[in-house]
């Protein structure tokens, strides 16, 4: 008998002799367990808040800050939309976009005129521009401890230029004020000099920006820039009350990118990095009111139910941040999100092949809103890049093989909408006859191109060699990998040899600042509703490190842009851009590749709910019905107490016989 | 054992000074000051501005060695960004972040109530949960228990954590309801939260630790004090609970202290896909947002800690074990 196997035969009952303190202390913490694990019995993830009309959101990533000169990120948009009013405001309803004064009074004036300036000794007449905005009168701050008293004091033009200053403070760190550099009259002085100094004087001017009085406002532009009305409905030229800047950034506080003061319809209640955010109801938010027209269809869509009523409806917006998908998608099924986005993985279960809500869905009252984003997704071409950059058959060439439609249906769901230029619609100037000739996917014809290109077969007729190009993605991610390895097997079709690259973020980065990259993918988010916004990105002076990655350079396209970007919306307009998208359908610096739509659920007690593509002060405008949503949770929020039980049973039933049989024996 | 602490900690300056190198080699050698500038400052930023963040953040500095003169005109070797960001972590002075424009310092104690919240329990409760179980597979050591139990710990083993919590959530969240899905609750409320995570977390590391801990058990039990302990007529329970459990402590406790500096790091996934606003969810935010003087605070830090894990593993060595000294 090996004598190792001696003790352990002989060893009995391993549990049964815990006696006294040890095995209280287990049956103690079992019992806890077992109760906790009962008590937790329901799925509710929010506290009751009773009497409240609460909107329940989700965000898909903490916000970077809640300091409106530092915002960048969509996530952080979205939060500061609330909080921070701007002089102008996305109109809500109405489409296609347009802005509507929110605290100015009215449309601003507008004076063209001209300057004497020397220039290398030569005296010349410059075109400026004069805007003028006058404030509504019922403008207070949202209340504070930063004020005295707690008590949010009236809003002065003033607050607007203290807005303004901080995008040129360096300490800041502004992300905004590209938008204003060379622009506003005296900025970049103002700029250079607090560069200089480390830090910005606020009691310096700036050359053109003045005060008449408390609610008038007058900017001077280095030349006319109709755009500028867009730069003042972004929450950068949000009005900033010194008083909390400083009260907040003072030693020993949390800072003032964590304590927004504005005059939005919503102050910030909670702010839980990484878990939650809380807005309530202003007390102290202007008189404002739900609109009483919108763009047609919304009357029968119920969008004008509200019209005319005092806003805002909501207490409180909860926003959770969830940066898994799964999790927000099973939660807005539960009924603890009013909206949701549709993830891929589920999108054929929610949606049918007519791009309609499929019936498990309606049923439960959920309906669906489908929207255009202003958003253009394409692959860029580097234009310094020497293979690449001189040959503009091979680049129609590559764009001539590539399958939008094919990568559409099998990664996208077939929702996007093939681009044929860079506009997406929605955008003044979108062409919606515009028929891209290279965006046909005709390999036949992309052959031929290629063949005029010099590499007849995708191999150099010069040297015989195949061609081979680079193609490089910012991330190492299984779906960018995936996507990519679709973009390269459309052009190894042509007998094209394709390397991939797997940059890091700060490679990619630092290829595209430098310009060293053949071909890319990317997409544009428009930030306001403006062609500029768009066709800058391929205006030459914005070549590397600007955002003009391509390093697209055309001297009538350039010629078109600065006497586009100065022109109100008119035909003639609408004609240049024409033209410019011509010139950059025919040059092929990008592969054209989509336009997203938005796909969003809704529940049924959420109202006046409408997707925007560039986010505002959307917050103010929904109204949810409690009461049809606690009978949702309450049907949804069963939980099932007998599978437990099935499963110990079981455990038991297998167990027990084995346990038995083993220790009769052992005894024996 | 004093002079062996010394030893060791002496030991740990070059192990983190390397460690501290490799991560800011990983983050500078590949981007260069501007790329990271024009990252934190958004989509479309101006040249001036992009020099001034540059010379804010001390980025315009040589990387190691500084061979120019400074402002008093004297040559200040070490007025480098390695080392400048070195002085920072060395004095437990935490930089600001790049992206949250936060105090990192402050960013930690925010995140690691969270984080303990679930790897504390988690870490109890699977050595609870362990235990007990595998003195049970032990004592059914060659029946077809012991097989089950083995067959289901090496399939528990071989699912990734990832399955654990997407099958898990869907399950018990969604089919059964007995918990929420998402969130978090900062004070007493957080149990409600914590629970499935922690469950999760346990279940899955079980099928390693029964196994493991079986093994262990197993090995005491053949030992000869055992053979001797029964000889004398010592009950089998005080045998095991007061004899077998000592001894076998030791390579318990090498995993466990070992791994309480983990604690503190917090379980990226299960932070992620649960809502827990802990430690795992900022540094992989961090990561993504290119937000360096977060990681190398959070490297820092952790590879202290994982140092100060493997000191105390090896003085909790002689507590347990009289046969064990340092020297």
């Amino acid at each position: 008998m090996p004598v190792l196997e001696y003790p352990i035969d002989r060893l009995s009952m391993p549990i049964g002799p815990l006696t006294g303190g040890p095995k209280r202390l287990l049956l103690a913490l079992i019992g806890l367990f077992v109760m906790a694990l009962l008590s937790a019995c329901n799925n509710n993830p929010y506290r009751p808040e009773k009497g409240k009309m609460i909107g329940y959101a989700a965000l898909g990533e903490d916000p970077r800050t809640l300091d409106p000169a530092q915002v960048s990120d969509t996530v952080s948009a979205d939060i500061l939309g609330q909080v921070y009013d701007a002089l102008y405001q996305n109109a809500y309803l109405p489409r296609p976009y347009k802005v509507e004064p929110a605290l100015a009074a009215a449309y601003p004036e507008k004076r063209i005129f001209f300057e004497e300036v020397t220039e290398k000794g030569v005296k010349k007449q410059v075109p400026r521009m004069e805007y003028t905005f006058r404030l509504k009168d019922d403008l207070y701050f949202q209340d504070d401890p930063c004020f005295p008293g707690g008590k949010g004091r009236r809003v002065k033009a003033s607050d607007i230029v203290y807005a303004i200053k901080r995008l040129a403070d360096p300490v800041v760190q502004s992300t905004g004020y590209w938008l204003v550099a060379g622009k506003i009259k005296g900025i970049d002085a103002f700029f250079k000099r607090a560069a200089a100094a480390g830090k910005a004087d606020y009691t310096q001017e700036i050359e053109g920006i003045k005060c008449p009085d408390d609610r008038t406002l007058k900017i001077t532009l280095t030349e006319p820039y109709p755009e500028f009305i867009y730069v003042m409905s972004m929450p950068y030229t949000a009005p900033v009350a010194r008083e909390a800047v400083e009260y907040y950034n003072a030693q020993g506080r949390e800072g003032f990118s964590r304590h927004p003061v504005g005059t939005g319809a919503y102050r910030l209640k909670s702010w839980e990095r990484q878990h939650r955010i809380v807005l309530e109801k202003s007390p102290t938010f202007r008189k404002d009111f739900y609109p009483t027209s919108g763009a047609p269809g919304d009357r029968e869509k119920g969008l004008l139910d509200d019209a005319g009523k005092r806003l805002p409806f909501l207490d409180e917006v909860w926003f959770t941040i969830i940066s898994a998908g799964q999790p927000g998608w099973l939660l807005f099924l539960q009924g603890y999100l009013d909206a949701s986005g549709i993830p891929q993985e589920q999108f054929d279960k929610a949606i049918t092949k007519n791009l309609e809500l499929s019936d498990a869905f309606t049923k439960k009252g959920i309906s669906l809103e489908i929207s255009s984003n202003l958003e253009t997704s394409y692959i860029a071409f580097n234009m310094r890049d020497p293979i690449l950059g001189k040959n503009k058959y091979l680049r129609q060439a590559l764009s001539l093989a590539y399958d939008s439609d094919l990568y559409n249906d099998i990664y996208l769901n077939g929702r996007a909408i093939n681009a044929q230029g860079p506009l997406p619609p929605g955008i003044f100037g979108y062409d919606p006859s515009l028929k891209n000739p290279f965006k046909a996917h005709d390999l036949k014809k992309a052959r031929e191109l290629l063949a005029k290109a010099g590499y007849p077969g995708g191999v150099d007729a010069r040297t015989g060699k195949q061609l081979e190009l680079t193609y490089d993605i910012s991330s190492d991610s299984a779906q960018a990998r995936e996507a990519a390895a679709f973009d390269m097997r459309c052009f190894e079709q042509l007998g094209i040899g394709m390397k991939l690259r797997v940059n890091t973020f700060s490679q990619y980065l630092e290829r595209s600042i430098r310009g060293t990259f053949q071909m890319s993918s990317s997409a544009w988010l428009a930030d306001y509703p403006d062609p500029e916004d768009f066709l800058i990105l391929l205006y030459g002076p914005n070549a590397p490190p600007g955002p003009n990655a391509s390093a697209f350079s055309n001297a009538e396209y350039d010629r078109l842009f600065e006497r586009m970007k100065v022109m109100e919306d008119s035909p003639e307009r609408a004609a240049i851009i024409h033209r410019m998208v011509a010139i950059v359908v025919d040059e092929c610096p990008w592969i054209f590749n989509f336009h997203s739509p938005s796909y969003v659920l809704r529940h049924s007690w959420d109202k006046n709910g409408k997707s925007h593509s560039i986010s505002g002060n959307y917050a103010k405008y929904l109204r949810v019905e409690p009461q049809v949503r606690e009978a949702y949770w309450k049907a949804e929020d069963k939980p099932n107490l007998r599978a437990p039980l099935y499963a110990l049973s079981l455990l038991i039933v297998l167990l027990t016989p084995g346990m038995v049989i083993t220790y009769t024996r052992r005894r024996r | 054992m004093f002079y062996y602490i010394v030893r060791r900690i002496l030991l740990a300056v070059p192990t983190v000074l390397g460690v501290c190198l490799f991560t800011f080699l990983l983050f500078n050698v590949f981007a260069s000051p501007e790329a990271i500038a024009r990252k934190q400052l958004g989509k479309n930023p101006t040249t001036v501005q992009v020099k001034a963040w540059i010379t804010a953040h001390g980025m315009d500095k040589p990387m190691f060695f500084n061979q120019k003169a400074g402002k008093d005109g004297r040559i200040h070797p070490l007025d480098s960004r390695f080392w400048n960001q070195m002085k920072e972590l060395i004095l437990f002075q935490f930089p600001e972040s790049d992206y949250l424009h936060e105090n990192v310092g402050d960013l930690i104690k925010e995140k690691i109530v969270p984080s303990l919240t679930i790897t504390v329990p988690a870490f109890l409760l699977s050595i609870i949960a362990t235990l007990p179980l595998a003195l049970f597979v032990a004592y059914y050591r060659g029946t077809y228990l012991d097989r089950l139990a083995l067959f289901i710990c090496v399939i528990l083993m071989s699912i990734v954590i990832l399955n654990y919590i997407i099958v898990g959530q869907y399950l018990l969240a969604v089919v059964f309801k007995y918990f929420p899905i998402y969130g978090y609750e900062y004070g007493i409320g957080a149990w409600k939260f914590v629970l499935l995570p922690v469950i999760l977390a346990v279940a899955a590391g079980l099928g390693g630790g029964l196994r493991f801990y079986r093994t262990v058990m197993l090995n005491e039990v053949r030992a000869d004090y055992v053979r001797t302990a029964m000889a004398k007529g010592v009950s089998e329970g005080r045998i095991l609970f007061k004899h077998v459990l000592k001894n076998a402590m030791i390579p318990i406790l090498t995993t466990t202290v070992l791994s309480i500096p983990f604690l503190i790091t917090g379980s990226l996934l299960l932070e992620m896909y649960f809502g827990i606003p802990g430690m795992g969810n900022l540094l992989l935010n961090a990561i993504n947002n290119a937000d360096f003087p977060i990681i190398r605070s959070l490297v820092y830090v952790y590879s202290l800690l994982y140092i100060a894990g493997s000191i105390v593993t090896d003085i909790s060595y002689t507590l347990v074990d009289p046969r064990v000294t340092l020297e």
